[in-house]
């Protein structure tokens, strides 16, 4: 269901290292729902009957979760949006010239892109995001190609990790933007340019997320693989890779995050032409302001798709694997 | 010639990451371990117990000095010199069974002996059956107690045909209960299999309960400082005053070293 992912990354992120069991408090065995009172129930039924054992099954609901956690997560978007609503009235009191859009224009806006077929500035939605989502891809599988390979190096070998992990915090620190003098250098106004400056952002947080995984993997378990005979490529293939997997994953969730956010502000410099970046731009050059608070929708929605969905899903799954295949 | 041999090894580790201080773990430490024995290796918590198992099984090596396995010095870990980890040390994403293959295969490798595969599952069946765990080779680590996943670590071994087992206060981290009944099928397993064992523990009476001999070491620096043998005939039976009398003289000699440092320090 995909309104529990959020509470599993929650967890990933607070403690990326730890085992997270997925399983919270309140789910019986059959992963059902319960709470005290479903507890203090069952035991009365059980004491008064005159069978009961050490342990005893718990009945639950299964939909009783799915509408909390559904709830809770309604609740959540409710107060955003009525903040929002609250502060266009605010803003549209003055009697500025330009209005500051609702929600309800901005979700009417957005349902004419999305479902009726409305072009923005030339191209339809699905053309704009599939332009960004291309470029995303070039961008962060290079970045992945790059960081990797070199933040698993730098992980292993003690000296190469002192050698590089100053470059490479200081490549780091530079933010999106400032890559675009480099990249016009190389590659001129255009979609090279925006794909360079993604990759560059992108493949250092990987570099880095990987090579601190690697180097988390207890002492322990390396020894445990020497001591057996395995050589220098056994442990790092079957021992560290497998151990550091999770956090690999992590370290390109973040790096698929920051991927996408410097996405969008490149598409709005480099000049793409298409792209939902670009329409962000075009929005604000022709003070179409409920067209750009769509876009900054669909922003939103399609990040949270590639973060929650694909790689959060992939994560869990590799956290099952290391934790040695549960459920 | 013995199995392993310390000849006058002396190490030193940097106490700070300026390197300007170090401090001395072992001085100038002698020993011999013969084929076959099970030696207990006793003494005060911190007096280099772990460092000089961690010598013999490679992963350090000596500042001064020379550690020999068969005469020959050793330079690095291998399969010949197993170690049982005071840490549980399975990979959590291999089952129990696969834990044990691994091992195999990486030893088979490293001696050149081939690894074929029905041959691997026949030594990862008899370990398991021998520690008594053929019902969860399919069981991931994460599913077992700690005091089968210390048996599992053993099974390792003994799959890998080590010669020697390297065993660092394999039983420490688990209950009395578990202890006691793991160290009696240790002894078992060493009657049965004539294996040499190393154990390094800081509890005497589980020493004298299963060593052919025991070594003391003093205080930091350490070197050996007493030696106990136990007739293999002997019934292992702490009640029993001969072992009750080793058991007392190795805690007043203990009890001794500690109160010399201590005066030493107070001068």
């Amino acid at each position: 269901m995909w309104y529990q992912l959020p509470l599993r990354i929650e967890y990933a992120h607070a403690h990326p290292f730890l085992h997270v069991h997925a399983n919270l408090p309140y789910l019986n065995a059959e992963g059902q729902y319960v709470n005290e009172r479903d507890l203090a129930r069952q035991l009365q039924r059980e004491l008064s009957s005159g069978s009961l054992g050490a342990s005893f099954a718990v009945p639950g609901s299964t939909w009783k979760l799915h509408a909390l956690r559904a709830a809770r997560i309604l609740a959540g978007l409710a107060v955003g949006i009525i903040l929002w609503q609250i502060m266009a009235w605010v803003m549209n009191s003055g009697g500025n010239a330009l209005d500051f859009p609702g929600p309800f224009e901005t979700i009417e806006r957005l349902w004419q892109y999305l479902f009726c077929n409305q072009s923005m500035y030339g191209h339809s939605v699905y053309e704009h995001i599939l332009a960004s989502i291309r470029r995303l891809i070039v961008a962060f599988a290079l970045a992945c190609a790059l960081g990797i390979p070199l933040g698993s190096l730098l992980g292993y070998f003690n000296s190469i990790y002192e050698i590089g992990i100053v470059p490479v915090s200081l490549l780091q620190m530079i933010p999106g933007l400032a890559w675009l003098p480099v990249a016009i250098l190389l590659f001129g106004l255009g979609d090279d340019s925006a794909i360079f400056i993604i990759f560059a952002v992108s493949s250092m947080v990987i570099t880095i997320g990987t090579a601190s995984g690697i180097r988390m993997v207890p002492d322990v378990l390396v020894n445990a693989a020497r001591m057996s005979g395995a050589s220098g490529l056994t442990v790092f293939f079957q021992v560290l890779i497998p151990q550091a997997s999770a956090s690999i994953i992590n370290a390109m969730r973040l790096g698929m995050a920051s991927a996408w956010r410097v996405l969008i502000a490149a598409e709005m410099i480099v000049g793409t032409g298409i792209g939902i970046g670009y329409s962000v731009q075009m929005t604000r050059d022709l003070l179409d302001y409920v067209g750009a608070f769509a876009c900054i929708a669909v922003i939103c929605l399609v990040g949270l798709l590639f973060d929650r969905v694909l790689l959060g899903g992939i994560e869990q799954l590799m956290r099952n694997r290391i934790e040695g295949g549960k459920r | 010639m013995s199995l392993i041999e310390f000849d006058k090894v002396s190490k030193a580790f940097f106490t700070d990451g300026k390197r300007k201080q170090a401090r001395l773990a072992l001085r100038e430490m002698s020993l011999s371990i013969e084929e076959g024995e099970f030696v207990s290796i006793v003494g005060p918590s911190g007096c280099g117990k772990t460092v000089s198992l961690s010598m013999m099984a490679g992963f350090l090596s000596p500042t001064l000095g020379e550690v020999r396995f068969k005469g020959r010095p050793i330079t690095a870990p291998g399969p010949e010199r197993g170690v049982v980890f005071q840490q549980f040390s399975l990979m959590p994403w291999l089952n129990v069974g696969q834990n044990v293959a691994f091992a195999v295969k990486n030893a088979q490798r490293k001696l050149h002996k081939g690894t074929d595969r029905a041959q691997i599952a026949e030594r990862v069946r008899y370990s398991l059956e021998t520690v008594g765990l053929t019902h969860v080779a399919e069981s991931y680590p994460n599913t077992l107690s700690g005091g089968m996943q210390q048996r599992v670590a053993i099974a390792r071994l003994l799959a890998m045909d080590s010669d020697v087992f390297l065993m660092d206060e394999p039983f420490s981290a688990l209950d009395e209960q578990t202890r006691q009944h793991l160290d009696k099928s240790l002894f078992d397993l060493w009657k049965a299999s004539g294996k040499t064992i190393v154990f390094v523990t800081h509890n005497i009476s589980e020493a004298v309960l299963m060593s052919s001999r025991i070594l003391l070491l003093s205080p930091s620096p350490a070197r050996v400082c007493g030696e106990w043998t136990i007739p293999a005939d002997i019934d292992r039976d702490l009640e029993s005053p001969h072992l009750h009398s080793i058991v007392q003289e190795i805690r007043a000699q203990l009890a001794f070293n500690s109160r010399t440092i201590a005066t030493g320090i107070e001068e």
